[in-house]
């Protein structure tokens, strides 16, 4: 029965064609121009950024800095910022009793008022000589490029089998005064000490 | 926006029939909504939404995925092509079995079955069992057939579940791609190791699916070295020719393979091999049988191969890689009377991409590749000579430059690469692409690319007096006549230059539209003329009436391709595809009215196609995914427009078991798709399918 009827639309296919193909243009009208004002787009490109963020956030809740330091975090993003709002949303979190304060650095003479720097790809050829400047500061040192552990950031993220891992760099960490928990220890792919 | 015009001003003058004139004009509309509502959208840009990451556990946001898309220097977002991607979940929700099936689902493409074993897909136009405009390649393997221009895709298939993703572009893309990217590439790719650990047993049949079974199990040689093996096997009824004889196509398949993926520092290395084994057939078409009354209808025939692709990529950083490949590929295949042959083919593929100075990105590659094959002769065809070694070597460059960084882009780009008929091809293309905000993109392009003459065209003989017989208005003649169609030394490439505009809008996270459009200005297409009717000397006296291929064939095309993406709630994704399609093919032939790579090229292909799947999850133990498909006629061959739809019901009562039935084409008990162009067999009817079977993985 069911079948005799699409048969006979089979077989008055152009009007019921032109039909579907107005009701889809329609819903797609409908559809699209409704929800609109909702919200930002959020495209696939941002996950990574946005997972880097969330990332950041533990480092720097996992990590212990000096008895002596502000109440507040500065979370320093240097070089070009590849977060966008992403690293906005950690603003005026908080953390171990303190709060984060999100700063971009364009000069290179206020990263010393930081108390965890992320360095991003774009200044990765003037690293050595920026943490060589910045050496046994109480600052946690982040970063996203596979030669910054050579370089001597504290913590540096990758990506590997679309998942993102992590190594620290120990030494440098405890030469800067900061104490990082045993659990990011273990959760790390590679500590250097 | 004026590429755009002048297409949607060509289509209105060139069209005549009120549907395509109504239908520019809502199109004309939406687009401009389009754009308004992306003008609105700039101002409300400054919200905010929450990171859902934020709230994961560190252990959590370590097993977090993230896309590849994001990690390949372009996003797809960003691409300034047409780039459809097909997911493996569309892949599982879809229920298609095989990998032509599931190219329904990417806009602008198209796929008629022409028996339970044959395909004809192709990207805009030209469609064909062997359509030779479209370069297909798995894992980066190219399956383009050297022999005869096209895909044996009764040979492409894989474990379903281990395909990642289905790349599919649309348009040139002989930069990266290599010559025969004319109308599109396919992208076929598979998970890497390290995504298929544990065991996946999976089995099931039905009606047309009589059976089919697969198992893999993916293991750790250690922690850097993830591997997968693999075997499936299936078994597939034969179709009804018209007159609902029995085409004699059932089809058996086995294949097994395996993977190994190493990760050593910022090395990456893959080891890849597959093997497979086909029993399938044929009916010839009874026309054929007038030549030789000895022949059957029903042929079986059988084909076997394998493979074996080593990969080696180092990252030095995000924008600085190198990449190397090699590869074998070994196939055999026999159809009698129709066709028996033997290739091989051994490719070595290099690709090294780094930044310059400030703005530019570039790609370089260089590529070497052999063919060797032997075509025995038979009944139908002789190749002459019969075996035949093939160089190809290739190399390209590319250069993104960001004019504006994170705006504009413009690339630049072109491959020279050299064969041994035709010589040198430049194929150069431009592309720019900008993107004014996270929501919209525009991107254009011109680009060149050719096809290259395959073996067939060059150095066949291929009998047509079946098709010659049934040719109309034959006038009678004292003698038989034999006719051949013959190929020559002369034969050149095909050449096109086309123009492409396309647009990408994300109205939200939950919906976005992608259109493009495209105008194809072909030239040197193969076409064919009369040679000298001659008396043969020897007995049967007969005419010889050889059909010679040329390059005196040109085409203009156009057409527009819209996909559309949306999730409504969060457990229902709404999917849909358009497609129009317009051939103007310009030819001096006889057989213009019945050539369908030629003449009637246009009558060949359906001018409209639309596809809308919707994904609903009742929970997270009940899915059904429905998919509606609309073919318009193709005249040609007297196949009427059709309606079907594909339905899917899946029930997982544990985390690791799953249970499905799948209905397939289920508005009518058959439909024709299309009929077979080149070899001469019967055309058949694709019959309703209903299958059901079992996923276990642990």
């Amino acid at each position: 029965m069911g079948m005799h009827l699409f048969n006979r639309l089979l077989k008055r296919s152009d009007k019921f064609v032109k039909r579907i193909f107005y009701h889809f243009l329609f819903a797609l009208y409908l559809g699209f121009c409704l929800p609109v004002s909702h919200s930002v787009a959020m495209a696939d490109s941002m996950v990574e950024y946005q997972v880097k963020a969330a990332f950041i956030y533990n480092f720097i809740a996992f990590t212990h800095w000096p008895d002596s330091t502000s109440q507040t975090i500065n979370l320093c993003i240097y070089g070009e910022d590849y977060f966008g709002q992403e690293i906005d949303k950690l603003q005026n979190r908080s953390v171990n009793n303190r709060h984060i304060k999100v700063t971009r650095i364009a000069d290179f003479d206020q990263l010393k008022a930081c108390q965890a720097i992320f360095f991003s790809k774009s200044v990765s050829r003037q690293l050595s000589s920026i943490l060589n400047d910045l050496q046994n500061e109480p600052i946690l040192t982040l970063a996203d490029n596979p030669n910054a552990t050579a370089q001597g950031i504290a913590i540096n993220m990758s990506l590997v089998n679309e998942k993102i891992v992590f190594e620290i760099n120990l030494t440098k960490v405890r030469a800067s005064g900061l104490d990082i928990s045993s659990k990011l220890l273990q959760l790390a792919v590679k500590v250097h000490q | 926006m004026k590429i755009l015009d002048l297409l949607i001003g060509q289509m209105s003058s060139a069209s005549a029939l009120k549907a395509s004139w109504l239908m520019i004009r809502i199109y004309k509309i939406s687009i401009a909504l389009v754009f308004a509502w992306g003008a609105e959208l700039a101002i409300a840009e400054n919200k905010t939404v929450d990171n859902q990451f934020m709230n994961l556990s560190i252990e959590e946001l370590m097993n977090v995925k993230v896309t590849t898309a994001s990690r390949s220097p372009q996003k797809l977002t960003q691409v300034a092509a047409a780039v459809f991607v097909i997911t493996q979940d569309d892949i599982r929700r879809s229920g298609a079995t095989n990998i032509p099936d599931a190219l329904r689902m990417a806009p602008g493409v198209q796929v008629e079955r022409v028996g339970t074993d044959k395909w004809a897909v192709s990207i805009r136009g030209f469609n064909g069992v062997y359509d030779n405009k479209l370069q297909v390649l798995m894992d980066g393997r190219s399956v383009y057939s050297p022999i005869f221009s096209g895909v044996l895709w009764e040979q492409q298939d894989t474990l379903m579940e281990d395909i990642e993703r289905i790349e599919v572009i649309r348009g040139p893309a002989a930069v990266s791609w290599g010559s025969n990217a004319v109308n599109g590439v396919i992208n076929i790719i598979t998970k890497k190791a390290a995504d298929t650990q544990g065991t996946l047993l999976t089995a099931g049949g039905g009606s047309f699916e009589q059976g089919f079974v697969g198992a893999r199990y993916g293991g750790k040689i250690n922690e850097e070295t993830p591997f997968r093996v693999y075997a499936k096997g299936f078994s597939r009824d034969h179709t009804q020719s018209l007159s609902g004889g029995n085409a004699n196509d059932q089809w058996h398949s086995a294949r097994g393979g395996f993977r190994a993926d190493h990760n050593r520092g910022i090395d990456q290395f893959t080891l890849q091999g597959d093997l497979f084994s086909n029993f399938d057939g044929s009916a010839l078409d009874k026309n054929g049988l007038s030549l030789s009354p000895t022949l059957t209808s029903g042929m079986r025939g059988h084909n076997e191969g394998g493979n074996i692709r080593f990969r080696w990529d180092r990252t030095f950083s995000e924008s600085t890689s190198f990449m190397l490949q090699v590869y074998y590929d070994r196939n055999r295949s026999q159809l009698l009377p129709v066709g028996k042959f033997d290739a091989e083919s051994f490719d070595i593929d290099m690709q090294y991409r780094f930044p310059l100075l400030d703005r530019h990105n570039i790609t370089w590659g260089a590529n070497y590749r052999l063919y060797h094959n032997k075509i025995f002769d038979t009944s139908l065809t002789t190749f002459s000579p019969r075996e035949r070694t093939n160089h190809l070597i290739g190399t390209f460059i590319r250069d993104d430059i960001t004019l504006i960084p994170d705006r504009l882009l413009f690339t630049l780009g072109s491959r020279f690469e050299h064969n041994d008929f035709t010589g040198m091809e430049i194929q150069p293309n431009a592309r720019l692409m900008w993107t004014p905000n996270t929501e919209n993109s525009i991107w254009m392009a011109v680009s060149r690319a050719v096809r290259t003459p395959s073996r067939a065209e060059i150095d066949s003989l291929i009998n047509l007096t079946p098709q010659f017989q049934a040719f109309p208005g034959l006038p009678t003649l004292p003698f038989p006549i034999a006719a051949s169609l013959q190929g020559g030394n002369h034969f050149n490439s095909e050449k096109l230059i086309a123009y492409e505009l396309g647009y990408r809008h994300q109205f939200s996270p939950q919906a976005s539209i992608d259109m493009t459009g495209f105008i194809n200005d072909y030239s040197q297409l193969r076409d064919t003329n009369f040679g000298t009717l001659s008396l043969s000397t020897g007995l049967p006296r007969q005419f010889l009436f050889p059909i010679i291929a040329n390059n005196q064939g040109s085409a203009l095309t156009y057409g527009v391709e819209t996909s559309v993406d949306w999730k409504p709630r969060d457990n229902w994704r709404l999917q849909g595809s358009y497609s129009f399609l317009n051939i103007d093919f310009s030819t001096n032939s006889a057989f213009k009215k019945t050539d369908p790579s030629s003449g009637a090229a246009s009558k060949a292909n359906p001018q409209h196609q639309l596809s809308v799947r919707s994904n609903y999850d009742f929970s997270e133990r009940l899915q059904l995914n429905l998919w509606l498909r609309y073919t318009s006629a193709i005249s040609l061959y007297n196949i009427p427009s059709y309606v079907t739809m594909d339905a899917k019901l899946a029930y997982k009562p544990t985390k690791n078991t799953e249970l499905f039935v799948v209905g397939q084409n289920l508005f009518s008990q058959n439909h024709q798709e299309y009929v077979s162009d080149f070899i001469p067999i019967v055309p058949v009817f694709i019959p309703r399918g209903i299958y059901a079977g079992a996923q276990w993985r642990f």
